[in-house]
């Protein structure tokens, strides 16, 4: 089975991780929960690549951190929420996107179109 | 639970013990920590729950530049390379290791401390012997009595000096305290630690005083039987005290000071300047001086006192070697472990 590259990913963790944050702010668990679930299982993020998205982001001013206690258990957790700066960001990472995918989109054939596999 | 604990402190165990770090650690554990709860409660084993939760952890290199210790990532991985190329890997010692070296460290700090005992309480036979025996006889046994201790000191100050073979590699730079080990060997320490600090202290009271009786001065057989024999049992005892606690004590620094001073190993290990020991020094000159210190003591005291055949006095070397030791040891640069 194929698996995801994580040289490719590297550059779109923050992306999909801010995309999750403009909704509601989150924690950690929660959110490598919500990647999996939305990939389909296909890409499992892990801790250590989350937590350094996580700082990257925070130095840069993207997301801002704040402790709260954990609805359900009562555990405190560190939460992230997203700042103007970092949907901004956002929105220059998805125009970014769009337009890597257009372009290598088309160097990329189907299987049946190409003769010469 | 205990598992992902573990692993996770092996994997930063070598790491600075900074803030960020620190931070990272605990923002690690509690991701894992809930990942964990959710696998167990979807109903998986225990054991699939930490295979799980350890194999999507990820690695340290990614972390390194978040947290501002690329160097010592670097550091680490060049050291496992080293490790795995070199005919000698790096020893990691378990507590078990470390339960057997501080056994045979205290194994051994008994001879090395009696035998020196032996040669100040040697005078103790012939003084006894003289005040209350008289002729050839008393001559024969104090000389036999006296002869017995400095043999008998000889003996136990060359078994108990000799580290045992099987414990050579116990030095910095060639092996390492796993985190187990370093927790059970500071928890020993702690508990031991108030013991043999009476232990140091009656005997630095013993020899400070030693000389109290003969100052009193009653006259008669105290005067010249009780007191200088005391003045001779105290000094022994007190010197005995001293060295066998320091030597106990030197089997925990050793140990802790296998780890690399700024890992957060190390952050158990309080006072960085209470990391002695037979550590290893900068220049091999101080290698050897203090490689070669007791020893050589014991063999300028036997030369000293038999040119001289003065025992009553000679017997002074031991205090000021003594003192001379720990000196010594705080001016010579120590090696730090990498």
């Amino acid at each position: 089975m194929t698996e995801i590259s994580s040289d490719v990913i590297r550059g779109y963790n923050d992306t999909m991780i801010l995309f999750l944050l403009r909704k509601e702010p989150s924690y950690g668990y929660e959110l490598s929960k919500m990647i999996k679930t939305l990939s389909d299982g296909k890409y499992i993020i892990k801790e250590t690549t989350l937590y350094s998205a996580f700082t990257r982001m925070e130095k840069n001013g993207f997301v801002e951190s704040f402790v709260q206690e954990s609805m359900d258990t009562g555990k405190k957790r560190t939460y992230y929420r997203i700042t103007e700066e970092g949907r901004r960001y956002y929105r220059e990472k998805r125009e970014e996107w769009l337009l890597t995918k257009e372009v290598v989109e088309k160097f990329i054939t189907k299987e049946n179109e190409d003769g010469n596999d | 639970m205990e598992t992902i604990n573990n692993y996770l402190d092996s994997m930063f165990a070598n790491l600075p013990n900074t803030a960020s770090v620190l931070r990272a650690k605990e923002e690690l554990l509690q991701m894992m920590e809930d990942k964990y709860t959710e696998l167990i409660k979807d109903g998986k084993s225990e054991n699939e729950a930490v295979g799980n939760v350890i194999a999507e952890f990820g690695n340290l290199s990614e972390l390194a530049e978040a947290l501002g210790v690329e160097e010592e990532v670097k550091k680490e991985e060049e050291r496992k390379v080293m490790q795995e190329e070199s005919d000698e890997p790096l020893r990691v010692l378990t507590t078990e290791d470390a339960k057997g070296y501080i056994k045979m460290k205290a194994k051994r700090a008994f001879p090395l401390a009696l035998g020196i005992a032996a040669f100040i309480a040697s005078s103790v036979g012939p003084i006894l012997m003289d005040g209350f025996l008289e002729g050839p006889l008393a001559d024969a046994l104090s000389a036999i009595s006296f002869f017995a201790f400095i043999a008998a000191g000889i003996l136990l100050v060359i078994f108990g000096a000799s580290d045992r073979k099987n414990w050579r590699f116990v030095k910095p730079g060639s092996c390492d305290l796993s985190m187990d080990a370093t927790k059970y060997v500071v928890d020993e320490k702690n508990k031991m630690e108030a013991n043999y600090r009476i232990w140091l202290i009656i005997g630095i009271i013993l020899c400070a005083t030693c000389w109290f009786p003969a100052a009193i001065g009653i006259g008669g057989l105290f005067n010249n039987v009780i007191a200088p024999a005391s003045l001779f049992v105290m000094a022994a005892t007190g010197v005995f005290m001293i060295l066998y606690s320091n030597t106990c004590l030197a089997g925990y620094k050793n140990l802790l000071a296998l780890n690399g001073s700024e890992s957060m190993k190390s952050a158990f290990a309080e006072e960085e300047d209470e990391k002695g020991g037979d550590v290893v020094y900068e220049s091999p000159v101080a290698d050897f001086i203090m490689g070669v210190y007791w020893p050589t003591v014991t063999c300028f005291y036997l030369i000293m006192s038999f040119i001289t055949f003065r025992w009553g006095i000679t017997w002074l070397i031991w205090p000021v070697a003594g003192i001379l030791h720990p000196l010594l040891a705080k001016v010579f640069p120590r090696k730090r472990a990498e």
